[in-house]
């Protein structure tokens, strides 16, 4: 699986995990909501009769009750007149200076009557909430005393919990189903793609070696006819030529070369090759009139063919001298286990991410480069299980590397 | 002097047939293994130029045949030249990879005689190196480029970018033949032969 299918597959399953939260967030939210708004009602109706439904007047359909819950439906359904019998619940009056506890209804069978006197004391100071999980209460006053009802509503909000733990369990289920059909998804998305970039780099393998031969041949002809004609215009532009194609032969033959097999592995002494490399450039740094820093801690090695390294290090140079302006640093340490190996100049960039560069044939507009150098570092950090980044911030670019 | 050029390419062997014959060279031009070899019994050569997809008989066969009579043997390959193929076990006297210009490969054939007819040897920080025989004393075999390379840092001679590609491998021989030498870049002095435990 590539990097960028399991990207596909992790976004994708990110997505449908956030959408699926969302909604389902919002139907318990909005059914928890109700099953408050309900209770609400019905201990504002019990305030409203001094904390009873037992004073002669029973709420039934044509008490005049109208209550409105949510989407206008009563707590118990519209209006309904089994709505005081059903009720388990228990008000408690506090009267008088001492707060003598007097209670007022008590139509609940969880807890005694002494119990409720003193879990009421400790709501006192409140006006209404959830307590104890499943019950609802409401501290108001009438008549110069505090009433507290507490009402029941554990067979109310059974419903939601239901609800609440179908959906968590819906949502594992839909994300597994998910993953897996992502799995078949995205195999179908990127075989192509993958047969698509083999085919790319099997044609330019291909013809990486097909050009060799025929320009060895036309070096070798152009020498042969200044012998004969004496050189002149043309055998100096053939030569001329010559160089660029050599060049790029050169570039495109590294392509492809990590998944070739055998590829050596040892211990690569990363510090020894950049000291050397940036010391046999110091002349092209000084000749464009660019600033170089360093700081390389010694002795950090990695396990990699050495002759990548090398190459890589040769590439970030390059990349250096041809696009800084005026300074170009080059840090090398040891971080958490990682090597870590940094560079940075100032260039006419764009501030932003800049990770486009490592694309296969991309250039920076008004560049002469081929577009495969630093596609080649990149290769070569995949290669090591690494990761590379660049982005420009105040025309700094910089590239990093963890490997 | 006679060199041997093979290669399936028939222009590239029409072109270098006649190319080195200022130099002194009698070139004689084949296109496949078969011929390789049976040229080689027919007549004496001081050097063969051989294309990696020589034709008919495998390149490991050829070069072994060639390596028999102790001719050097310039192989030309499809890729860069890279550790992995400096440690493969049947090794030429030196790989040049196409495309070459006709400088490159003079310099080569040139560096390869030179070093073939030499009497010397190369030492350094326990190790040695017989620069005819192209091999190390006690050790395997080294390609001239790899020879050339120990002797730069044996006289403390900056190395080429190209010629980089050449350490780990000539490391790896050294470790191989035992010599507990290896070369190592020492800051602002360059490339060394140092013993394996500074």
């Amino acid at each position: 699986m590539n990097k960028a299918e399991k990207k596909f597959r992790c976004y994708s399953l990110l997505t449908i995990f956030v959408l699926l939260t969302v909604l389902l967030a919002v139907i318990n939210g909005v059914n928890f909501t109700m099953a408050s708004s309900d209770a609400d009602e019905i201990t504002q109706m019990l305030a409203e009769r001094q904390g009873t439904f037992e004073k002669g007047d029973a709420l039934s359909g044509n008490t005049g009750f109208q209550q409105k819950g949510a989407f206008g439906m009563g707590p118990m359904g519209p209006d309904s007149p089994e709505l005081n019998k059903s009720l388990r619940y228990f008000t408690v009056a506090f009267t008088g200076k001492e707060n003598n506890a007097e209670t007022v209804a008590f139509h609940i069978s969880a807890v005694t009557e002494s119990e409720a006197v003193s879990w009421a004391e400790s709501l006192l100071g409140k006006k209404t909430g959830w307590t104890k999980y499943t019950y609802r209460y409401r501290v108001y006053k009438r008549n110069g005393a505090t009433y507290v009802t507490v009402i029941d509503q554990g067979r109310e909000l059974l419903p939601s919990y239901r609800i609440l733990i179908i959906s968590a369990v819906g949502e594992i289920i839909v994300l597994a189903a998910s993953w897996l059909l992502l799995f078949s998804i995205g195999r179908k998305i990127y075989s192509p793609l993958e047969e698509a970039d083999r085919k790319q780099k099997n044609f330019i393998k291909n013809a990486n070696k097909e050009f060799r031969v025929p320009l060895t041949v036309i070096s070798g002809n152009t020498e042969l006819a200044e012998r004969k004609y004496g050189p002149d215009d043309q055998t100096r532009s053939t030569r001329r030529q010559l160089a660029k194609m050599n060049e790029l032969v050169e570039k495109l033959g590294k392509i492809g070369v990590f998944e070739e097999d055998g590829l050596q592995q040892e211990k690569v002494p990363v510090s020894e090759y950049l000291s050397a490399a940036l010391d046999d450039a110091a002349e092209r740094f000084s000749s464009q009139g660019l600033e170089l820093h360093t700081d390389i801690d010694g002795d950090v090695t990695v396990s990699a063919d050495p002759d990548s390294i090398n190459k890589m290090i040769v590439e970030l140079i390059d990349n250096a001298v041809k696009f800084a302006l005026h300074k170009v640093s080059f840090t090398l340490k040891n971080e958490n286990g990682y090597v870590v190996l940094e560079t940075s100049n100032d260039a006419a960039l764009p501030d932003g991410p800049a990770d486009q560069i490592f694309d296969r044939f991309t250039t920076l507009e008004n560049s002469d480069g081929t577009g495969l150098g630093l596609s080649y570092v990149k290769d070569t950090v995949k290669a090591l299980r690494g990761r590379i980044s660049a982005n420009v911030a105040n025309g700094i670019f910089t590239l990093r590397i963890f490997m | 002097m006679r060199m041997l050029f093979a290669s399936s390419d028939r222009d590239l062997l029409e072109c270098f047939g006649k190319l080195f014959e200022p130099d002194g060279w009698e070139t004689v031009t084949v296109f496949d293994g078969t011929q390789v070899i049976s040229s080689l019994a027919k007549e004496k050569y001081d050097i063969v130029i051989l294309d990696r997809n020589i034709p008919r008989i495998e390149y490991k066969e050829v070069l072994t045949r060639i390596k028999k009579k102790n001719i050097p043997v310039i192989v030309l390959i499809y890729e860069s030249v890279t550790p992995k193929i400096l440690n493969e076990e049947l090794l030429p006297t030196s790989f040049l990879p196409f495309p070459f210009d006709p400088g490159k490969i003079r310099a080569v054939i040139d560096n390869v005689m030179k070093k073939a007819m030499s009497v010397d040897t190369v030492k350094a920080a326990g190790a040695e190196i017989d620069v005819s025989a192209f091999r190390l004393k006690n050790g395997p075999a080294v390609t001239a480029e790899e020879t050339d390379v120990f002797i730069s840092v044996t006289e403390g001679k900056p190395l080429l970018a190209e010629e980089k590609v050449y350490i780990s491998s000539l490391n790896a021989k050294l470790a191989g033949s035992g010599a507990k030498t290896r070369i190592k870049y020492i800051s602002k002095k360059g490339f060394a032969a140092v013993a394996g435990n500074e």
